[in-house]
């Protein structure tokens, strides 16, 4: 039995448990001096309303050329979700899987790239304008986003590298944690559910005169469905915010994030029938993965001019990892062990201009960008045949990475409902490596990419917007790609995408709706083929494909027809297919794990005192199994799993709110699979990871406001 | 001489004109604050509208709030001081933003002389953000 334990043992957990209850007091101080008000000022004549209106720096998204979606922190309250990924996996064009049932194992990618290969790494994540997919794998660990501490989600789908340069093939999610409000607020929230999950949060905020303080901190354990997949992490983050004078800012933001969790494994159909479906994998004892990180932020806001904005993001972060992972016996390798620890260090900054003024009479914006970013990585690892006794590869590789890119963007109102966007942006990116201790073990993997953009945006009536747009998106092979547990490819070249894309948005009061239909051109994307014949049998290898055409349909909305009902739905079509390989056999092959169909519904009741009943469904069409790039297999079978669940939002004096929710996930228990593929090193054999049955959660928040 | 007599005499010594006696003791009687002592010129009414007229050409949105889209209200209470500039400036109800909240009160200040008006003012001040088209 395991219980939610807000430690204090580590120097670290004990100052953060210090600076937080600080934060209380700090809070309570500053009520208790509110409460000596001084007596009523006299009633004052009003002179009128005064206003001053200006244009809104930020696009409404009707005039954004893309399927984008903005997530508010109201949404992502009422939604139940308790984790980025789940709440992602509702949006259309958005694929999310998980191999371990916990947070560690999540995958999520846009518009066809979760293909079971190169996982994540398509979709770039960025929180508070900084990058965090991972520099050795470009996948986020989305286990250490908290949806607790995000204030907004703008999910972007499609190529965005001609702004955001490396990894936006697919799309970009971009997440912005909560900071400061007026005066203080102080929410708490506690949750409880099956498998022994505890998990509490805290935020603290305040904001007096120019000055604004937040600290968040998490902390949760829970056994998790399958056996051996216990999950127990705890999240700090703290930001100091303020004006200088009324036209710069200044901000600095620390976090420090540790998790441990434990591997099950897949298991075969036979292991399934035999153990059940939440055994462990037979021999997975050890499995493991413990991972502990830090960052500091800078933010520095200038607006020399009421027309230019400057901004720049400097930071840092650091991480180390320590992982086990056991592959079972296969074709020509007994059961073996990979041993992984790995340490990185990165440091970059981003700087962004955007400067408003008329050009040839019409209303313009030309916005600048330049990031720079430099990581070292440093992986130690062993494989060792368990069965022989003897160790395989025993390596160490000390990597260096750094990308900088400068863009140009212009965005010109040929008339006020025709928006018309351009952009080009150059990356150069250098990946270097070395194994010490074998001669000969380097590689340096140059390149230099061009990225376009454009894009017609028109208001055809107030509410209705259509798009046309083009773009261009890639990323550079990572260091486990070119140098990792699968050996050594310093040939692979950039993944890179071209995309036609044309759109449809309405936006009302009671109604929301887009259309999306984009046909996207990637060549050399990036696979892993476990299926190329070596000299000693299948070598497993990270290949680049010639051409794979991505075309799709994302079609979305939500209606609230009358005040107590609101209902959404979304479909998604994903036709991922292998268009020419001049090396592999897979033309006309169709990518693994991302459906052809699949779809979200859902519907809430907004009842009397803020009592909420919500259903939420989630539709995943059969697919072919991870690793099956030839199409050989028997496709996994399509599900559909239900939630529903119950809140109550009590607003109390205005300034106190609670919210009790209860939410019952997967209600009629179905038995799925979100991911199974053929093992690596076993051709004809097949592992899979199977999804949590019925299982139920409890959450009781309290939010105070001064 | 009463004390209200002398109350109203004092506040007398601040107009700006001179004023009729039958009006003193018509104004003297009221004894709350916000009185307006001056009954010659424009009326209260039209010198609160140019007031508010010269605060809102005094007033500007802020552009850092501008681009990190902050909209708010704001109220600011001031009194007009006896050079006719306002005096007291504070925000009696915060918009939540403080740069919101400085360019109100700034405004009040830059609006200069203003007509007298006596007693405590108030003036809402809205910062609204138009969609960029």
């Amino acid at each position: 039995m395991r219980a939610l334990r807000f430690r204090c043992e580590g120097s670290a957990e004990r100052a953060s448990c210090n600076l937080a209850l600080g934060c209380v007091l700090l809070m309570i101080g500053v009520d208790l001096a509110r409460a000596d008000d001084p007596a009523p000022a006299p009633p004052a004549r009003s002179v009128g309303q005064v206003t001053a209106t200006a244009t809104r720096a930020e696009r409404d998204v009707l005039d954004v050329a893309g399927n984008v979606t903005v997530l508010d922190r109201e949404t992502i309250e009422r939604s139940g979700a308790t984790t980025l990924p789940e709440l992602l996996s509702r949006e259309p064009g958005i694929m999310v899987t998980n191999t371990t049932t916990s947070p560690e194992g999540y995958t999520v990618e846009a518009r066809g790239f979760d293909d079971g290969g190169g996982n994540g790494s398509s979709t770039l994540v960025l929180v508070d304008g900084r990058r965090i997919n991972e520099a050795e794998s470009s996948t986020p660990d989305w286990s250490w986003l908290r949806l607790d501490d995000v204030e907004r989600i703008e999910i972007v789908r499609g190529p965005a590298s001609a702004v955001w340069g490396d990894n936006a093939v697919g799309g970009v999610i971009n997440i912005i944690t909560r900071k400061g409000a007026q005066g203080t607020q102080l929410n708490a929230i506690g949750r409880v559910g099956s498998w022994d999950t505890w998990h509490g949060s805290s935020f603290v905020a305040a904001r007096e005169g120019p000055i604004e303080v937040s600290f968040y901190a998490d902390a949760g354990t829970t056994d998790d469905y399958r056996h051996r997949s216990a999950f127990d992490d705890h999240h700090y983050e703290g930001s100091l915010r303020g004006l200088l004078g009324e036209r710069a800012r200044v901000g600095l933001t620390a976090g420090y994030a540790s998790d441990h969790g434990d591997r099950p494994g897949a298991l075969s159909m036979q292991q399934i029938d035999l153990l059940g479906r939440r055994a462990a994998a037979p021999g997975t004892e050890g499995d493991e993965q413990q991972r502990r990180r830090w960052h500091v932020d800078g933010l520095a806001e200038w607006t020399p001019r009421e027309d230019l904005h400057l901004e720049i993001v400097p930071f840092i972060a650091e991480r180390r990892d320590h992982a086990v992972l056991t592959i079972p016996a296969g074709d020509f390798l007994g059961r073996s062990r990979s041993t992984d620890d790995r340490h990185i260090r990165s440091v970059g900054i981003n700087a962004q201009a955007r400067f408003e003024r008329p050009l040839f009479g019409l209303a313009s914006r030309l916005s600048a960008g330049s990031d720079w970013l430099y990581e070292e990585i440093s992986v130690d690892s062993e494989f060792r045949d368990l069965d022989a006794g003897v160790t395989l590869f025993d390596g160490s590789t000390r990597s260096q990475r750094r990308t900088v890119g400068g863009y140009l963007q212009e965005e010109l109102n040929l008339t006020p409902d025709l928006l018309l966007t351009a952009g080009l942006r150059y990356d150069d990116g250098q990946l270097h490596g070395r194994d010490p201790a074998i001669p000969g073990a380097s590689f340096d993997n140059d390149d230099a990419i061009w990225s376009p953009k454009a894009s017609l945006t028109y208001r055809v009536i107030e509410p209705v917007a259509v798009y046309a747009a083009y773009s261009h998106g890639f990323r550079f092979p990572n260091i486990d790609e070119a140098f990792g547990l699968f050996g050594f490819f310093p040939a692979l070249a950039t993944e890179t995408s071209n995309a036609y894309e044309l759109g449809a948005k309405l936006r009302t009061s009671c109604a929301s709706a887009n259309l999306a239909l984009y046909w996207m051109d990637v060549e050399d994307q990036i696979l892993f083929d476990h299926e190329i014949d070596g000299a000693f049998g299948p070598s497993p290898m990270n290949v680049n494909i010639d051409r794979v055409r991505h075309r799709g349909l994302e079609l979305g909305f939500q209606l609230d027809p009358l005040s107590w009902l609101e209902i959404h739905a979304n479909y998604t079509l994903d036709d991922n297919q292998i268009q020419h390989d001049s090396i592999t056999d897979l033309d006309g092959k169709r990518l693994p794990i991302t459906p052809l169909h699949r779809g979200n519904a859902g519907v809430r009741f907004k009842l009397p005192y803020r009592v909420e009943l919500a259903a939420e469904t989630r539709v995943i069409g059969s697919r072919f199994r991870a690793n099956d790039l030839r199409n050989e297999f028997e496709k996994l079978p399509a599900f559909a799993v239900y939630d529903t669940g119950v809140s109550w939002r009590p607003l109390i004096g205005g300034r106190l709110e609670l919210g009790f929710q209860f939410w019952v996930r997967n209600l009629f228990d179905r038995k799925y699979t979100e991911v199974g593929g053929e093992r690596t090193f076993s051709r004809g054999e097949f592992g899979f990871y199977p999804s949590p049955t019925r299982s139920f959660e409890g959450s009781v928040g309290i939010t105070v406001r001064r | 001489m009463s004390a209200k007599a002398a109350f109203a005499i004092a506040c007398l010594g601040l107009a700006a004109g001179p004023a009729p006696a039958q009006d003193v003791g018509a104004v003297a009687e009221v004894h709350a604050p916000g009185i307006d002592l001056a009954p010659t010129g424009p009326s209260v009414e039209s010198r609160l509208a140019e007031i508010r007229r010269r605060i809102e050409a005094a007033l500007e949105y802020p552009p850092l709030a501008r681009w990190q889209d902050q909209e708010g209200d704001a109220l600011v209470r001031f009194e007009i001081g006896a050079d006719g500039r306002a005096r007291n400036v504070r925000i009696s109800r915060s918009s939540g933003e403080p740069l919101l909240d400085a360019a109100a009160a700034r405004a009040v200040v830059a609006a200069g002389v203003l007509p007298r008006v006596y007693g405590p003012l108030e003036v809402p001040v809205s910062f609204e953000l138009a969609t960029r088209r």
